[in-house]
């Protein structure tokens, strides 16, 4: 298990599942309060981005630049003015091809600055510079993403006071050969960054500057690299190398008129004002108490034999070295994670023994979504093409109960389903969709179909009509006598139309008639049925046609053989119904055992075979079964 | 695993009594076909094997002098072997047809769970390329087939087995890319379309087969149900054109397939522009459950092994003879609706292959029918004739190959024969030119 965890560490680190500060016993590392959320209503959302925007489009205004001082301690020139040349430097949107982004400066203007003013005298004026707002504003050539003020700072010695100007313009215009004895710093402060987050409001500000003289005057954070936040903290924190540096001292503020460029000397801001000052990290202080507590860890192999035991000063985890501040959030910790272990805590004299033994009931078995198994390989959840809905599965890692859970506890969908019919995988998409709701699937039909078209001893129209009928009984699934009724009449409803144009009247008739005999309708639902059925006649021209011809030719047929036989269709358009189970009321058309010609040898079966003709017509009608 | 193999070794109990049955029918079919001639070669090579050679495991059996047969000048020699190391039975061999003529010649073996490509060097040896083993060792394959990818024109191999997922390697990049679940049960073999390499037909244990669309997923169609087969699918095949499918298996019956109906048609054009992201419903898998055509009058055991041979069918049972007969009557053009009349034209006789799971193979032009048999032997028998009766028939046999042999296939060109048996040999038998 150790093995596993080390590798789930490095997997935790590059793509966490969870976030430890999120979890309820380990509070401590939320490094954000969550007293906002408290009192949060969504109605403030509209506000909120309202005034966002708001504060988004600078005020017309001036920022002021009020230089107090420049402070260096280890500067032993004997110079008494600085020069200050303040630069804003304008960032533009950085195109993929540009190797570094592009920039405009813009010079503000230039100020003397006393060097190491005396703390007790200080000089009562001051010299100002007065940045217009409108200078942020986006303009209309490329856009300017971020703004920064750049700091040079000039220090020539104090002989040469005169002649500062010249000497100057001298640098300026060949740049690297530079006197011996000027000195060259730089400092740069962003106003606002590429997210248009406005970094400086009014205050005192010490701003570190960096000597040039020796090196290149490119701005230091030309190569941006990564710091760590450590050495920032150390650089921050430690005031005596901050106070040993080079330092320019300014005052800012935003006013709505600029300033003139000598002011007098203003009074510093007072200092609980100055959010610098509160301190950011608050770290280190609540380690103390806990220091001296020593956890070790004892390994129980299988019958008690202790043989390991290592010693650990602090409360990190020994697998996945995250640091639980308490012993209470260390044991937690090691149960909820590592549960391919159990952990008994033992208190000592020293601290905490923990007692680590393999855990016997621990369910190794996969947990994960079963989809992600079985998706092809170029298939992923989060592919190019858009979103693709997947299926919940919850790994329930806390649960608070009486028991010891030890084993995993999920909810969703953990498993796979298949459909019934083609044993595919349902995928999550799929799941809203009942697939396999029907109960007269197309190969029953078929199937019923082509059984009745087997039988040799019912005629072509008998067999369209039983087809109808036991299709419809099958769809709506009527399952017992009392839904005949019902059955019979959104048999008329669906199916009387396509019934009467394949000229199926007369058997239909003789079917409700046997449906009576058998007691399965009365006598009022076989007459309502009818003329529901006869409603639909007068309805549909065509209809009449057909019953019309049907009529005719019955009539010739009997014309031309005599009254004897009766049922004969040479067209196949009178479908006669066989009426050997119907008693005295459809007597009179019952056959005579003479069959036409046209009849092949095969129907001529259906005459004498009176007793299969029962069994047949029984297993047709269930319902008919039933009654019997 | 273990317990098919068995299963395969010897036909179900509930068979003795058709076989006791058939034996006899074959024993007539016997006398009546004696007078052809062709069979009666097989019987010129019932020669023993050399009772020295009985320690045959762990070594290799090249160099070793092939078994002509007496009568007739023989027409491939044998070349070499070799073992594959997990020693289980090979089911099944595929060359890639795909690969044409000055290509080499490229055969895969599966068993176990593993896949194996090998190449067939001019001249001599077996070339092992790649090797693919199933992360699951109860994994055992059974069939594998050749396609290829329409856009790059690299080949691709689909293998399946017990476990009933179809799986497709690309040996182009070594990966598996694509699987397939679905069948209740093992997967018995496994074909492509003809003339579309994106369709491939899986014949299963769970009585059905089914026809995928490796290109867009979809599982297009299953054929089977209440019309379709009553027990295991053993083998199927598609015609020249791919307009049918027949297929066969343990209920002794064979049954054909259209796939040029207009629903079917219309099924496989479907699965082509099927877009899983756009719907939430799955793909409407047509379900097939009536055979175009259906007969259990040819065989009377089950039926493992069929091929189209022009509209003829070439099928065979565990009753020692692969019978060529046409569903429907011998002058009809077409098929007739309803038929159910077949006629056989012809019956190749062999010896002691009596065990189901032996499959016959034939090379790309249809010229040279080979299959192997439960003791070793392979009998090769000569298509290019007008009329099958006289196809000339011979036996292969080498004195270290003994076990049976699952599969036989040839090159392209019929001038390379592969035989892969139980003990997890490959044979590599060529043609003398």
């Amino acid at each position: 298990p150790t093995q596993i965890y080390r590798y789930l560490r490095t997997r935790n680190m590059c793509s966490p599942i969870f976030l430890n500060r999120t979890l309820t016993y380990m509070k401590h590392r939320m490094s954000r309060p969550h007293r906002n959320r408290q009192n949060f209503k969504v109605d403030s959302l509209l506000e909120k981005v309202n005034s966002r925007r708001d504060a988004m489009t600078i005020q017309p205004g001036y920022i002021n630049l009020t230089f107090l001082g420049f402070n260096n301690k280890s500067l032993d020139y004997n110079a008494q003015i600085a020069q200050v040349e303040t630069v804003l430097l304008k960032i533009s949107h950085k195109k993929r091809k540009d190797s570094s982004a592009p920039s405009m400066q813009v010079t503000l203007g230039t100020a003397d600055v006393p060097i190491n003013p005396n703390e007790q005298h200080l000089p009562l004026t001051a010299p100002t510079i007065s940045i217009p707002t409108e200078s942020f504003n986006p303009s209309s050539g490329p856009l300017v993403k971020s703004y920064i003020l750049l700091f040079r700072v000039k220090i020539t010695p104090d002989r040469d006071n005169d002649d500062e100007e010249p000497a100057l313009k001298k640098r300026k215009s060949n740049g690297s050969t530079l006197e011996n004895n000027t000195k060259l710093y730089g400092a740069e402060l962003t106003v606002y960054d590429k997210h248009n987050r406005c970094y400086l409001s009014d205050g005192d500000y010490d701003i570190v500057v960096q000597d040039f003289s020796t090196n290149s005057r490119n701005s230091p954070k030309k190569h941006s690299s990564w710091e760590n936040v450590n050495d920032l903290v150390e650089t921050c924190g430690n005031l005596d190398a901050f106070m040993k540096g080079a330092v320019l001292k300014f005052k800012l503020n935003w006013s709505p008129e600029a300033s003139a460029r000598i002011v007098d000397r203003p009074k510093p801001y007072p200092l609980q004002e100055n959010k610098e000052n509160v301190p950011l990290i608050t770290n280190g202080n609540d380690n103390n108490n806990i220091e001296k507590l020593q956890i070790v860890y004892q390994f129980v192999y299988n019958n008690n034999s202790r043989q390991q035991t290592e010693a650990c000063e602090d409360l990190h985890c020994p697998w996945c070295s995250l640091n639980c501040n308490q012993l209470y959030t260390l044991l937690k910790h090691l149960k909820l994670c590592h549960s391919r272990f159990t952990f008994t805590y033992v208190p000592i004299s020293v601290g905490a023994r923990i007692d680590v033994a393999i855990n016997e009931m621990y369910d190794g078995s996969y947990t994960g979504s079963p989809h992600d198994l079985i998706s092809q390989p170029s298939v992923c959840a989060f592919s190019r093409n858009g979103p693709v809905r997947r299926a919940s599965v919850t790994h329930i890692l806390v649960y608070d109960c009486e028991y010891d859970g030890q084993r995993p506890f999920i909810t969703g969908h953990n498993r796979l389903y298949h459909h019934t019919t083609t044993c595919l995988p349902i995928y999550p998409k799929e799941m809203d969709v009942d697939s396999e709701g029907e109960n007269d699937p197309e190969w029953l039909q078929n199937k019923t179909m082509m059984m009745i078209d087997e039988f040799t001893d019912v005629n072509e129209g008998e067999k369209e009509l039983m087809k109808m009928w036991n299709l419809h009984v099958m769809k709506y699934g009527f399952v017992g006598d009392c839904q005949i009724p019902l059955a019979c009449q959104m048999f008329v409803q669906h199916k009387g139309k396509e019934l009467l144009l394949k000229n199926l009247y007369k058997n239909f008739v003789v079917h409700m008639c046997s449906l009576f005999d058998f007691g399965l309708v009365s006598a009022v639902c076989l007459y309502t049925t009818i003329q529901k059925l006869q409603e639909i006649v007068g309805e549909t021209g065509a209809i009449r046609t057909i019953l019309k011809e049907s009529r005719e030719a019955q009539m010739d047929n009997w014309s031309r053989s005599g009254n004897l036989s009766l049922n004969c269709d040479k067209s196949g358009l009178i479908k006669t119904p066989n009426t050997g189970r119907k008693t005295g009321n459809v007597g009179i058309q019952r056959r005579k055992g003479t069959p036409t010609p046209s009849e092949g040898p095969a129907r001529r079966k259906s005459v004498c075979g009176d007793t299969s003709r029962k069994r047949l017509s029984l297993s047709l009608n269930k319902n008919d079964q039933k009654s019997s | 695993m273990k317990e098919r193999s068995q299963e395969k070794s010897k036909p179900l109990p509930k068979d003795d009594l058709s076989n006791s049955n058939l034996e006899e029918d074959s024993g007539d079919d016997g006398d009546e076909t004696s007078s052809v001639g062709s069979t009666s070669t097989t019987d010129n090579t019932s020669r023993s094997a050399t009772p020295t050679n009985r320690l045959r495991k762990g070594r290799r059996g090249k160099k070793r002098f092939s078994n002509p047969p007496k009568t007739l000048k023989p027409i491939y020699k044998f070349s070499c072997s070799i073992k594959e190391d997990h020693g289980q039975p090979l089911f099944g061999a595929q060359f890639n047809h795909h690969l044409k003529e000055g290509q080499p010649f490229v055969f895969a073996a599966v068993g176990s769970n593993r896949v194996t490509i090998y190449e067939c060097p001019e001249g001599n040896g077996i070339k092992l390329l790649q090797c693919y083993a199933d992360p699951d060792l109860d994994e055992n394959f059974y069939t594998c087939a050749w396609s290829y990818d329409e856009d790059l024109g690299k080949p691709l191999l689909a293998v399946a087995g017990s476990r009933g997922v179809v799986r497709i390697l690309n040996p182009a990049t070594m990966s598996c890319i694509r699987h397939y679940i679905g069948h209740g049960h093992a997967i018995n073999e496994l074909k492509f379309h003809p003339k579309d390499p994106n369709l491939l037909l899986s014949v299963s244990k769970d009585h059905s087969l089914r026809l995928w669309n490796i290109k867009s997923d979809v599982c297009i169609a299953i054929f089977g149900g209440v019309e379709g087969h009553r027990d295991e699918v053993l083998s199927a095949d598609f015609d020249l054109l791919g307009n049918r499918i027949m297929s066969c298996g343990m209920d002794h019956s064979l049954k054909l397939w259209r796939l040029d109906k207009d629903t079917m048609r219309d099924a496989i054009k479907q699965s082509y522009i099927w877009n899983p992201n756009r719907n939430t419903r799955p793909f409407d898998c047509l379900k097939e459950n009536f055979p175009d055509f259906s007969t259990r009058d040819i065989h009377r055991n089950y039926v493992d092994c069929v091929r189209w041979y022009g509209d003829f069918v070439f099928s065979k049972s565990c009753e020692n003879c692969i019978v060529c007969w046409k569903p429907g009557r011998l002058e009809d053009e077409n098929l007739r609706k309803g038929e159910t009349s077949s006629t056989v034209i012809h019956r190749f006789e062999y010896k002691e292959c009596e065990i189901w799971f032996v499959r016959f193979a034939m090379d790309f032009w249809q010229k040279i029918l080979a299959l192997g048999n439960q003791t070793g032997k392979v009998f090769v028998w000569d298509l290019d004739v007008s009329d099958p009766a006289q196809a000339r028939a011979y036996t292969l046999q080498h004195p270290r190959c003994t076990t049976a042999i699952r599969q036989t296939s040839l090159s392209r060109n019929a001038n390379i024969l592969i035989c892969v048996c139980d003990d997890g040999t490959v044979w590599r038998w060529d043609k003398i030119v």
